[in-house]
């Protein structure tokens, strides 16, 4: 009986867990692959491994980054296991356009669009910082760099994003590979 | 502090600001004005980041984890539970079940009656590495899912027969058909060219003469 309400309140614990983390976690795997099938399975993925890893999290408080740092693993993994096809960027923001035109302003769609073209190597410590709330440090751990190669990421990001912003051609933009559904 | 070094701090890390740049912001019109635009910047950053979230898929069945006391003695019976369980039936208490239950987690499937377009059912052939022919506007649900570690097609397919899920299950090897019933669905895992197939249905009573029909369109 004991062992049962153990499971119970185990369980109920960790849905509490999802049901206040999940939006985090999709919006940082979304950003990941640009592709809301994938961040959802991605997520998905995420919480099994989660609750078979539950008694790893000694401190609830953690539970956030711990599960970032899923997120970002199976990710990783998906790319591991499959070699995806490249397919242009345009296609990419094409085929996530309702999600990219939420009803916002004009200029939060285009920021979103541009973002779409932001390297991932830059994409993925400005969603953590402007998103997340992570500091550098936070970050440098998180991504396994140094502070110094975060703080000049997060520059370039800011910067790549305002002359995407701005029509200006950034070789730097590499066409992005496919993420599936 | 000057201008440049302003700039490049508070585009690095905006929520930062030093006392040293704030004196440098108090001295300098044109980086108060700057400053004022990066906050803007910032703001429509964050609320570009805040795409809408889809409603919370549900949680396949999880598995109960033990208390850690009885841990140890329950993972070492469910060991012995489970090999015992899959020399006497595998696959069927395994494979099956799992497939059973994957496409249980996802009712929305047998929902649509509209073909899926064919490009989208290449994009989710190919994404999984499958080539496949299914006739032309039978195919009325297709998505790449996670199953068992890999990216697997999950389709609805419309056959002459009824209607049937099928999962190509390219790193799965059988060892020879296996027919199953759990949960109100039949169907049979039989092996394919590049590992097996597994075809159910609630409703088509000939499950087996439609899976050879899928196998074959395999390729």
């Amino acid at each position: 009986m004991n062992r049962a309400n153990d499971g119970n309140e185990r369980r109920r614990r960790f849905d509490a867990l999802c049901a206040a983390l999940r939006p985090d976690l999709f919006r940082f795997a979304f950003w990941l692959s640009r592709d809301r099938a994938i961040a959802e399975d991605v997520v998905q993925e995420t919480l099994l491994r989660a609750w078979r890893a539950m008694d790893e999290l000694r401190d609830e408080k953690a539970a956030r980054q711990w599960l970032l740092t899923i997120v970002r693993r199976e990710h990783a993994r998906l790319y591991e296991r499959k070699r995806l096809p490249t397919v242009d960027v345009d296609e990419l923001i094409e085929r996530e356009e309702p999600l990219l035109a939420a009803p916002d302003e004009l200029a939060v769609q285009d920021v979103r669009r541009a973002l779409f073209r932001l390297e991932e190597s830059y994409r993925e410590p400005l969603v953590l910082q402007v998103l997340m709330g992570y500091s550098t440090e936070e970050i440098a751990q998180h991504m396994g760099l140094k502070v110094g190669a975060v703080l000049t990421r997060l520059f370039r990001a800011r910067h790549q994003l305002r002359a995407i912003l701005a029509g200006e051609n950034t070789s730097a933009v590499p066409a992005a590979r496919l993420e599936s559904t | 502090m000057n201008c440049l070094d302003y700039r490049r701090a508070l585009e690095t890390e905006p929520d930062r600001v030093t006392p040293q740049m704030q004196a440098h912001a108090q001295d300098c019109a044109a980086c108060t004005a700057w400053s004022e635009e990066a906050r803007a910047f910032e703001s429509r950053l964050k609320r570009a980041l805040e795409v809408g979230v889809p409603p919370a898929k549900e949680l396949p069945l999880l598995p109960a984890l033990p208390a850690r006391r009885f841990a140890l003695a329950a993972g070492i019976l469910a060991a012995i539970g489970v090999a015992t369980l899959a020399w006497f039936s595998f696959p069927r208490t395994t494979l099956a079940a799992e497939v059973v239950a994957h496409v249980e987690e996802e009712p929305q499937s047998w929902g649509t009656r509209d073909a899926v377009a064919s490009g989208t059912l290449a994009d989710v052939l190919e994404r999984s590495s499958v080539r496949a022919q299914f006739p032309t506007g039978s195919v009325t649900y297709a998505r790449n899912c996670w199953f068992r570690g890999h990216l697997v097609p999950h389709l609805v397919v419309h056959d002459t027969q009824g209607t049937v899920t099928v999962l190509i299950l390219s790193a799965e090897n059988v060892a020879g058909k296996v027919s199953f019933d759990e949960d109100g669905m039949r169907g049979v895992i039989m092996p394919a060219e590049h590992g097996s197939i597994a075809v159910l249905s609630r409703e088509a009573p000939q499950v087996d003469a439609i899976a050879e029909r899928m196998r074959e369109a395999l390729r």
